[in-house]
């Protein structure tokens, strides 16, 4: 062992041009799970990890949000600039800066590295992804590149295993002092151009001609929005026919689950508890899984493959007639999974006001949550039919849906932005280079987003399931009272007493007491409905058949309102949380809050009186 | 009466975790006082450490403590 | 000529960038992004609507550009 190695840990930041792998260097590193993908501002927020070097020497690592410049135009730019000076609140400078550029972006990346150079401060170079810049036929001479800058120069492969260790042994050694300043006072683009000429060849350009001839289609203004449907389209049809057998595998799970249970336990309030609190309520929405993994694997691979930035490219022309910035193609697209993470990606927003209508719009998105609560509706009152050959109907109205929401976003935007001056918006958006998605992290991927959802619903669900079969159960009826037990539980009491409100949009009273659940997250208004209708069922036939029973007591018309109402309704706390926390303060929660129930309420109400109009009502 | 015992229990131990999601304050001075009493009467050290660490929980990351997004996974559902 | 006249598929060389407004943040930006004099640029693709934005390519990069930031750029005259 090495007697001089510290106690105290090292303190390091890894910075980079965005989408250079830092955060995959860094989960390589800390042996964390931080999210990568193939675009530019997958990080927003400074992380933090430890790691030990194999001299024994314990070191504190930040990953930082990518940073084009230290001149920083957005606020996760700004947290960059910040930690390198030391001028990051409760954040010392770090002892050691490691400069992660990827091989294949020389060009863009040595600027950056110089930039940081100019700091003074200890730095090191990795030079990143050296492996596909290699099969881009790219040699680089790595002691001449060292030589140059002054600087400890290594390379790594950061989604590979071990693909760091260079970087490890070196970080047993850190330079101690920073790198004296560059002599002559030569343009930094000068610089980079005369390192590359002298340290990087690259004799052919192959997969340069397929990355050209990929483009050529993907960027086509014709096909490029042919491949961008047919995608959208796919995923949608997929979320349905894909998912089938394993849901009806899962559902009928459930409810020979809840059969036995019902065998074993003798009548009484432990087995209403068990039978139709909580397998009614959970039983329900862990049918979604499948669903919610399908549309999450579409996801991760457009995240990993680099198409984002280009669906970007295409729609922008769109998203300028709204008055939005390119830049806020990303973050609202992160929204389908989840508004709270799309609402953080805004901070790559430059323009404040740009930002602060992003995050408005944000959880109009359809996220992941909403999934549950179409598919039991589609399935409960949409007929499953083919549509023109090929279309299953089932994915063509949640396509349809999607569709709902994209569109009152813009139009949303497009009203917000007539207030604003008409600055101008900047795209200035790179287009990453493609990459096949790995196998292994999509692996990762959707057993994080499984681990997620079970875990919700072993918490959030089954507690608020069997608290809502406590409410609906509660107070018993009085002795002689007729009518459903229901009616006299407090539940039942509160759904009554809501009724005037949502009954002009068509909701009934166990709407109403499933939306009050909902808020906690919208697919527990599933689980609620389920309870409340277990409970308040008389058959004694199992938990998870919601689908049939909704279908015979709901009109159409109800059907359809309560989707209009869950294209809008801002019916999460979390996202509301959120807005607060990035927006400091309550105005905009309110605003948002506000604005979407009213959507919502007018979009109930027009889709009930349409549906009644064109003979949907109650028969 | 086992059966309406278990599920009060049940009840009530819902009821508390949403309180602690909702007002975390509320239910950390509970576990703070419950602290107290065990250390009153002399509750065995792990009890006592387990209802401590309740007690001085750091409150709930980010977004109103919803599970996930401080986390490594980065998103919340 | 500008970059925002330039023919797909057609290369040109970086004359200089042209700010709007003392320290123009979109000028800056650019520069940053390595658009300075002397580089190649090929613009590779057009958007759908209007022809706009711009996917231009310099050096290994590929950015999305808006016709308002390509007129910035002002592209050398082939002597």
């Amino acid at each position: 062992m090495d007697a001089m190695v510290d106690i105290l840990p090292l303190r390091a930041a890894l910075v980079g041009n965005p989408n250079c792998g830092k955060t995959a260097l860094f989960n390589q590193l800390t042996g964390s799970r931080q999210k990568v993908a193939n675009y530019a501002g997958v990080t927003v927020e400074r992380k933090e990890g430890r790691l030990t070097t194999p001299g024994g020497r314990p070191v504190r690592l930040l990953d930082l949000p990518g940073a084009y410049s230290l001149t920083a135009t957005s606020p996760d730019e700004a947290v960059t600039r910040d930690v390198c000076a030391g001028r990051y609140r409760g954040e010392a400078a770090p002892e050691l800066l490691i400069c992660v550029l990827s091989a294949t972006n020389l060009r863009l990346h040595l600027r950056f590295a110089l930039e940081v150079r100019q700091l003074g401060r200890p730095m090191v170079v990795v030079l990143n992804m050296v492996d596909a810049a290699r099969q881009q036929g790219m040699v680089i001479d790595v002691p001449r590149l060292q030589q140059e800058l002054g600087v400890p120069v290594v390379t790594a492969v950061a989604i590979r295993r071990n693909g760091a260790t260079d970087l490890l042994d070196l970080l047993d050694h850190p330079p101690l002092t920073g790198p004296a300043p560059l002599e002559g006072n030569e343009d930094v683009h000068v610089t980079v151009r005369r390192l590359l000429a002298d340290c990087v060849s690259r004799p052919s350009a192959a997969s340069e001609a397929f990355e050209d001839r990929l483009d050529r289609w993907v960027l086509s203004p014709v096909w490029g929005l042919v491949i961008l449907f047919a995608l959208m389209f796919v995923m949608f049809q997929a979320v349905f026919s894909w998912a089938q057998p394993l849901m009806d595998a899962i559902d009928g799970g459930v409810s020979a689950f809840g059969e036995m249970v019902r065998h074993i336990l003798p009548d009484g309030v432990l087995q209403s508890l068990i039978v139709d609190g909580v397998i009614a309520g959970a039983g329900t929405v862990v049918v979604f899984l499948p669903q919610i993994l399908i549309l999450f694997l579409w996801i991760l691979v457009l995240e990993e493959s680099g198409y984002l930035p280009r669906a970007a490219f295409l729609l922008d022309r769109i998203m300028a007639a709204a008055g939005l910035s390119g830049r806020s193609f990303i973050p609202l697209l992160s929204s389908f999974a989840c508004a709270v993470p799309g609402i953080m990606a805004t901070r790559t927003i430059q323009n404040p006001r740009d930002r602060l209508i992003t995050i408005l719009l944000a959880p109009l998105m359809t996220c992941s949550a909403r999934l549950p609560v179409y598919t039991l509706l589609i399935a409960a009152f949409v007929p499953d039919r083919t549509v023109g050959g090929i279309f299953n109907l089932h994915g063509l109205v949640l396509f349809t849906l999607y569709m709902a929401a994209i569109l009152s976003a813009l139009a949303v935007a497009w009203v917000l932005k007539r207030g604003g001056k008409t600055a101008e918006h900047p795209l200035l958006l790179e287009l990453p280079a493609y990459r096949l998605p790995n196998l292994r992290d999509l692996g990762l991927g959707l057993w994080q987003r499984a681990v997620i959802f079970l875990s919700r619903v072993g918490t959030i669900i089954v507690t608020l399931s069997v608290l809502l079969w406590a409410l609906s159960s509660f107070p018993a009826p009085p002795a002689g009272a007729t009518g459903p037990a229901i009616d006299y539980s407090l539940a039942g009491r509160i759904g009554h007493w809501m009724l005037p409100l949502f009954a002009p949009i068509g909701f009934n009273w166990q709407i109403c007491v499933a939306l009050i659940p909902g808020l906690a997250a919208r697919e527990v208004a599933v689980s609620a409905l389920a309870t409340v209708y277990a409970v308040g069922g008389t058959e004694t036939d199992a938990a998870a058949q919601l689908t049939p029973l909704l279908s015979a007591q709901w009109s159409l018309a109800t059907a359809l309102s309560l989707l209009a109402w869950y294209v809008f309704a801002p019916q999460c706390f979390s996202t509301l949380a959120v807005i607060r926390r990035e927006t400091g303060g309550w105005k905009m929660v309110t605003i948002t809050a506000t604005y979407l129930f009213g959507l919502a309420y007018a979009a109930s109400f027009v889709t009930w009186r349409l549906a009644l109009a064109f003979g949907g009502g109650p028969s | 009466m086992i059966e309406v015992l278990i599920v009060s229990v049940l009840v009530v131990a819902c009821g508390f975790y949403w309180l602690g999601r909702l007002a975390p304050s509320v239910t950390r001075r509970m576990w703070r006082g419950t602290g107290h009493v065990l250390e009153a009467v002399r509750a065995p050290a792990p009890m006592r450490q387990a209802v401590a660490g309740r007690a001085n929980a750091a409150p709930g990351g980010g977004c109103g403590g919803c599970k996930g997004c401080d986390k490594g996974s980065g998103g919340c559902h | 000529m500008r970059l925002n006249e330039l023919s797909p598929g057609s290369e040109a060389i970086i004359d200089h960038i042209e700010d709007r407004e003392s320290g123009d943040p979109v000028a800056v930006r650019l520069r940053e992004l390595g658009f300075v004099p002397g580089e190649p640029v090929t613009i590779i693709a057009q958007g759908p609507f209007g022809a706009d934005p711009l996917a231009v390519k310099i050096g290994f990069t590929r950015f999305a550009l808006r016709r308002a930031e390509a007129s910035r750029i002002v592209l050398r005259t082939a002597a």
